[in-house]
């Protein structure tokens, strides 16, 4: 895509194991646009952490391309790659591990600017205390040790360490799993705040449905290694064009259930494959309740069903009057997915999701 | 969140550490100031030999088969075991964690051939290697120290390696490599700042033991020649074990009561950089 | 709730499960410090409660005091009374204890695989658990370990069953735990956040299992979670904790629909829906509550949320709310300046 800042094309990871081979990423393309946030969604084995480390250069990357505003990335050696690291930097999940427990916060804050070799101590100094009030913390707050704060908070802190050296992409890796819902609801805020603000794009690697549908601008599911399906539409989760998405949407729980409209929704039976032996066909033939003979033999290519949506699926049929019809009663059209979706972040500060405002944090 | 108690309060929280801290500063002081304070040259052949402790107030703990004044022997012999504990013990902190750190690091090939290595230095018997290198090269103190580090180094490494081998993996390690810092950075300024306190503990442990290989040698006579130690103290009253036994028994319990006393304080630096709660 | 309220709704029997005044206190500082602060519910037979709230508010060392395994000597029951059909067990022998954990109160807690012991198989921890309570012959034993597998939909339990846990994956040892924890047929199952460990579709599956498990067996549950949602779909009746008390009770639907107390309501605000607001679909904010938990042990003896509540007046910091129904004598609030309650 052109103007994309990171591409990925047919990126696999792979792993010897036992003779046999662990393809954890399995031939995966993905772009991601200039401050827009791409979410992956996927279950264990799916490839999504892995993916993520090997964008960053933390993981092997076996097979297929990684570019950065066109600059290939794989093969590069750690020297070669460092001048490139500010572009791109990450958040991990675990606030209670990512921030080394012997420095300061103010060092952990200052740490990339040293490493790059960007400005002198007080020029340091400063951008630290304009990181941390970018993110909400204290002045003060640099003199202090990561285990005098709260798990939020050090989600925080790692914002700030990776706003350090401004990139233009941030890599989440389940940034908010880890915290309480209310907390949740600071950082998120934070993400696109940032985002709002200064233009960061935001690769953003979660399993929690709820969060997805809240800050993301396309989103991509992966199964297997596998993309399965690719989106930017608005009704993505609500009409699925994909059974798998159909499943993890329905086994998500939201307080729609108190809803007297409610209906029992199937559960999905079976467990996600070995990664070692994965089935012949399509991936998710195994545990599908819509599949037949050919989904069992043949696997199901990422197939665009417009220009902003691609699943691969056999059992989605797209007539040639562009009528698109799914065997869990989805009926549209290429028209109706076409274009649409969340527009890209503008200068205005948005409404606030619920009415009441008394909440609102100063 | 359990509060968290400075250093030395937790240190101090076991009676055992403080007082195996107490009997290792005065051994220490006894080492530095004790020349000074009683002026007998340990070598000279003050006296008529194997007079027992208290039989003379000139020479408080009495003399050896050759006239030597014992409590001489014993101060200077403190610094010399004191030295060579904590100069072997420190060389072979420096190499095992050398070792250690890249062989933890990069894994691999590296750690493979540095694990191989290791092995071959764990699997020859530690004192009879010590004996063949000081007899190979001459038996001098520093020579007695690296004799001794080389053979202390592999648990230290081994210890090292496995620490390094989980941090490595830790977020805020990979957060480091994700914002362009070389490698050597990061095992030197952040990993092994998070592992110093099993090393620090295994060290200690470590002085002793070195004390101890050093007396061992000594005894046998395979010491330096020109250094009164505790061991060779030990070895000049062997032949006299039966009637003048405090020719052993003092330089023998000199160094018991050191070896506890660095036990002890070992132990309690254990329980301090490690904290365990409730 | 006031005496006239009491009589004139006074429940016909007394429940399965009836906590009052509970404390947990920690002992490990200078002064005692209260953890869980007095709690009280009720649990009907057959029934489900949730208790619902975030890390550190004492949903955990509540379930945990239920079975009297807290971890002592540093926690420890500091008070109050847990009647199990009219047994109350915090003063029971430690022998009695024995016969009720797993014989009429099982526990199923969060990390599956962490939960059974690597070294023994499957099978052998199950037929200990079944032969904990009655005198049955191993081999019979056996027969029914892998009825009980079987009926927790564990694929092939026949050969399964003399896995090791390590080879199992972590829904797969959940069932187990399940399996475990319904063998005795107990009274009381309590499931402390059952599925945060588990992927979204094998969540969905356990707690599809845990209902009909309850509907065979009759078992009331008590869920531990701190996904609000996950409480609404599998439980009837909710209390909410925080900073050690409950705050808001009551029915599941009237309870989330219309919350009383500032900080569900702020909970259940926080929470993405994911819709869309606005022409232009731009990411809506969501309402965060100001501030963060108080430690145990720092509380005023005002009301624990006061300094984050957006209705706090000055008596809010001063005394200390209790729970008082308002009408609906099934729901309770700790509030002395609560939400309307009626539905929006």
């Amino acid at each position: 895509m052109r103007g994309a800042l990171l591409s990925c094309r047919d990126v696999a990871v792979e792993f010897p194991v036992a003779g046999k081979v662990l393809r954890a990423v399995d031939g995966v393309d993905l772009d991601i646009e200039p401050a827009t946030t791409v979410a992956v969604v996927g279950e264990s084995g799916c490839g999504k952490s892995t993916l993520a480390r090997a964008i960053m250069g933390l993981g092997p990357v076996s097979r297929g391309s990684i570019t950065l505003e066109g600059k290939e990335l794989v093969g590069l050696t750690p020297r070669q790659l460092r001048p490139l690291r500010p572009a791109v930097q990450m958040v991990f999940q675990n606030p209670f591990g990512s921030l080394n427990p012997r420095l300061t916060v103010g060092r952990i804050v200052e740490e990339p600017l040293f490493v790059q070799g960007i400005g002198d101590r007080a020029s340091r100094r400063a951008r630290v205390r304009e990181l941390l009030d970018m993110v909400g913390l204290d002045a003060g707050s640099e003199r202090q040790f990561p285990h005098q704060f709260s798990g939020g908070q050090r989600q925080r802190i790692a914002i700030a360490r990776a706003l350090a050296l401004s990139p233009k992409l941030i890599v989440c890796d389940e940034p908010v799993s880890a915290l309480d819902v209310s907390v949740q609801a600071q950082v998120l805020n934070l993400l696109v705040r940032l985002q709002r603000d200064l233009g960061i794009a935001y690769l953003f690697i979660s399993h929690d449905l709820s969060v997805v549908r809240h800050l993301a601008h396309r989103t991509v599911v992966m199964y297997l290694g596998r993309v399965v399906a690719r989106s930017s539409h608005r009704s993505f989760w609500s009409a699925p064009l994909h059974p798998y998405v159909l499943a993890l949407r329905d086994a998500t729980p939201t307080m729609a259930v108190l809803d007297d409209t409610a209906k029992p929704k199937a559960v999905l039976e079976g467990e996600v494959p070995s990664a070692l032996d994965p089935p012949p066909g399509c991936r998710f033939s195994t545990r599908c309740p819509y599949a037949v003979d050919l989904c069992r033999t043949v696997y199901p290519e990422l197939r665009p069903v417009s220009d902003v949506e691609s699943v691969a699926c056999h059992r989605v049929e797209i007539a040639s009057d562009g009528r698109i019809r799914t065997p869990w009663g989805v009926e549209t059209s290429v028209a109706e997915r076409s274009g649409g979706g969340r527009t890209v972040a503008s200068g205005a500060a948005p409404a606030v999701a619920t009415p009441d405002s008394a909440f609102i944090a100063p | 969140m359990i509060e968290r108690l400075g250093f030395w309060p937790r240190f101090a929280r076991s009676p055992t550490a403080l007082f195996g801290l107490v009997i290792l500063a005065a051994i220490v002081v006894l080492a530095i100031v004790g020349p000074f304070l009683y002026a007998a040259d340990p070598w000279a052949m003050a006296t008529t030999p194997f007079q027992w402790p208290g039989d003379d107030p000139t020479h408080p703990l009495g003399s050896d088969n050759a006239g030597r004044d014992v409590l001489a022997g014993l101060i200077h012999g403190a610094r010399v075991s004191l030295t060579i504990g904590i100069v072997a013990a420190s060389a072979a902190v420096f190499i095992g964690v050398v070792v250690g750190a890249v062989a933890g690091y990069f894994r691999g090939v590296v750690d493979d051939l540095l694990m191989r290595f290791t092995e071959v230095f764990q699997t020859i018997p530690h004192f009879l290697l010590v004996i063949v290198l000081v007899a190979l090269l001459q038996p001098s103190t520093p020579i007695i120290c690296g004799a001794i580090a080389i053979v202390s180094w592999p648990p230290v490494a081994r210890l090292v390696r496995g620490q390094f081998l989980t941090l490595r993996q830790r977020a805020f390690v990979e957060s480091c490599v994700v914002i362009g810092m070389s490698a050597p950075r990061i095992i030197f300024t952040q990993i092994l700042p998070n592992c110093i306190a099993p090393i620090i503990v295994t060290g200690s442990i470590m002085v002793a033991s070195a004390i101890l290989i050093e007396a061992g040698l000594s005894f046998l006579g395979l010491g330096d020649p020109n250094s009164m130690s505790w061991g060779a103290m030990i070895g000049f009253g062997r032949q006299s074990l039966r009637t003048a036994w405090y020719l052993a028994a003092i330089p023998g319990l000199a160094i018991q009561l050191t070896v506890l006393a660095i036990s002890f304080v070992s132990e309690g630096l254990n329980d301090a950089l490690n904290p365990r709660l409730g | 709730m006031n005496a006239a309220a009491l009589a004139a709704n006074a429940l016909p029997a007394p429940a399965l499960l009836e906590v009052e005044h509970l404390v947990v206190e920690s002992v490990a500082g200078a002064a005692p410090v209260r953890l869980v602060d007095d709690v009280s519910f009720r649990l009907e037979a057959g029934g489900t409660l949730a208790i619902v709230g975030e890390s550190g508010c004492g949903k955990s060392l509540t379930a945990l005091s239920l079975l009297r395994i807290l971890p002592e000597p540093g926690v420890r029951l500091g008070g109050g009374s847990i009647r199990l059909a009219g047994e109350d067990l915090s003063t029971a022998s430690e022998e009695r204890l024995c016969q009720v954990r797993n014989g009429e109160i099982s526990m199923i807690f969060q990390d599956p695989i962490a939960s059974l012991n690597p070294v023994q198989t499957v099978g052998a921890q199950i037929v200990e658990a079944i032969r904990s309570h009655r005198d049955v012959p191993r081999r019979e034993a056996r027969r029914q370990a892998i009825a009980l597998l079987r009926s927790v939909h564990l694929p092939d339990p026949e050969t399964r069953i003399d896995y090791y846990p390590h080879r199992l994956s972590g829904g797969m040892c959940q069932r187990v735990m399940i399996a475990m924890a319904l063998a005795s047929k107990p009274r009381v199952l309590i499931a402390d956040e059952p599925t945060t460990a588990l992927d979204t579709t094998v969540q969905a599956q356990v707690m599809a299992l845990l209902k009909q498990a309850q509907r065979e067996t009759g078992t009331a549950v008590v869920l531990i979670t701190h996904n609000l949602a996950v409480a609404a779909d599998a439980a009837e009746d909710v209390a909410v904790m925080y900073a050690g008390r409950i705050v808001e009770s009551g029915p599941v639907r009237a309870v989330f629909r219309a919350p009383r107390h500032p900080y569900t309501k702020g909970l259940l605000a926080a929470i993405p829906t994911g819709e869309e607001s606005g022409e232009g679909g731009e990411i809506p904010r969501l309402v965060e509550i100001a501030g963060t938990v108080p430690r145990p042990g720092s509380l005023g003896p005002g009301c624990a949320f006061a300094a984050r509540c957006p209705r706090r007046q000055a008596r809010c910091s001063q005394e200390r709310p209790e729970l008082a129904s308002d009408g609906d004598p099934r729901r309770a609030a700790a509030c002395f300046y609560p939400y309307d309650g009626a539905a929006p």
